[in-house]
């Protein structure tokens, strides 16, 4: 069978990009917070599904923001520094959990609570309705919508 | 088969990353086994349904996680590239009878962990296009 190829030609992409950017740059309070705000939904998905055993990684779930630029990114381990250990030998250290990317990615261990995955599996599912949502919560907060 | 014994295959036959089921494996590395790589599946995006009143699925698109383990770590990285080398060339071929529109990585290689050999797996996940067997 014959090759066969077609092309599709969208107009005015250009322009809608500009159009945002333009919001967004006259906007930006109004742009993080959005962005923030269903990311702050999409972190809470995100624990219910992290691995809980005897360490501390669903507590340090966070969303950190960006420098300089609109976005944000969903972090686990590390430390959060906000939850001292309250009892035992080690009582007001805070816990560093160093076994994220461990958890996250071992696809054979049994959790008897959570999953490997955690982060990535909320992603698959909430990304191909991400920028609508987005865009849904900045138009109210921007009092368009 | 799955999309992991299928690229499994494919990664053993180009020669340089090993053979299957004496250093490639499928879903699980064999206990005890030091220098290996894991092809294992997981669960991807929802899978494209066909248009034509049938309602089965046309195209899947399952993930599959790479990992490799290696006495030197120096080898647990290059092969690891060597994976990713080729099965991001994968696009529109027929690999084990099954089309394969295409493989997309979602990540780069990285320190998965240190295990109590203190060998090191590095690993990364990519996207497979495939057409329902």
């Amino acid at each position: 069978m014959a090759a066969q190829a077609f092309t599709i030609r969208l107009k005015g992409v250009r322009q809608v990009q500009m159009r945002l950017n333009d919001l967004a740059a006259r906007n930006p309070r109004a742009a993080q917070s959005s962005v923030r705000s269903e990311g702050e939904i999409d972190l809470t998905e995100m624990k219910k599904l992290t691995p809980v055993d005897l360490g501390n990684l669903r507590i340090t779930g966070r969303v950190e923001e960006l420098l300089g630029q609109i976005g944000i990114r969903w972090a686990f381990g590390g430390t959060t520094g906000k939850f001292p250990i309250k009892a035992g030998p080690r009582t007001g250290q805070v816990p560093f959990v160093d076994y994220a990317v461990k958890v996250h990615q071992e696809l054979g261990v049994f959790h008897e609570v959570g999953q490997a995955k955690f982060i990535e599996q909320v992603l698959i599912e909430s990304l191909p309705n991400y920028a609508e949502r987005i865009g849904r919560r900045w138009a109210r907060e921007m009092g368009i919508a | 088969m799955s999309a992991s014994s299928e690229l499994a295959q494919f990664l053993a036959d180009g020669g340089t990353l090993g053979t299957l089921a004496v250093d490639i494996f499928v879903d699980k590395i064999p206990a005890g086994q030091r220098n290996a790589l894991l092809v294992a599946q997981y669960q991807g995006k929802r899978p494209e349904h066909r248009m034509d009143g049938s309602n089965n699925i046309r195209f899947e698109f399952p993930r599959v996680q790479i990992v490799v383990r290696n006495t030197d770590d120096a080898t647990s990285f290059s092969k690891a590239e060597l994976a990713v080398d080729r099965l991001a060339a994968i696009v529109n071929q027929t690999i084990g009878g099954i089309f394969y529109r295409s493989v997309q990585l979602i990540n780069q290689p990285g320190i998965m962990e240190r295990d109590k050999n203190q060998d090191l797996l590095v690993s990364f996940d990519v996207e497979v296009e495939r057409r329902r067997s």
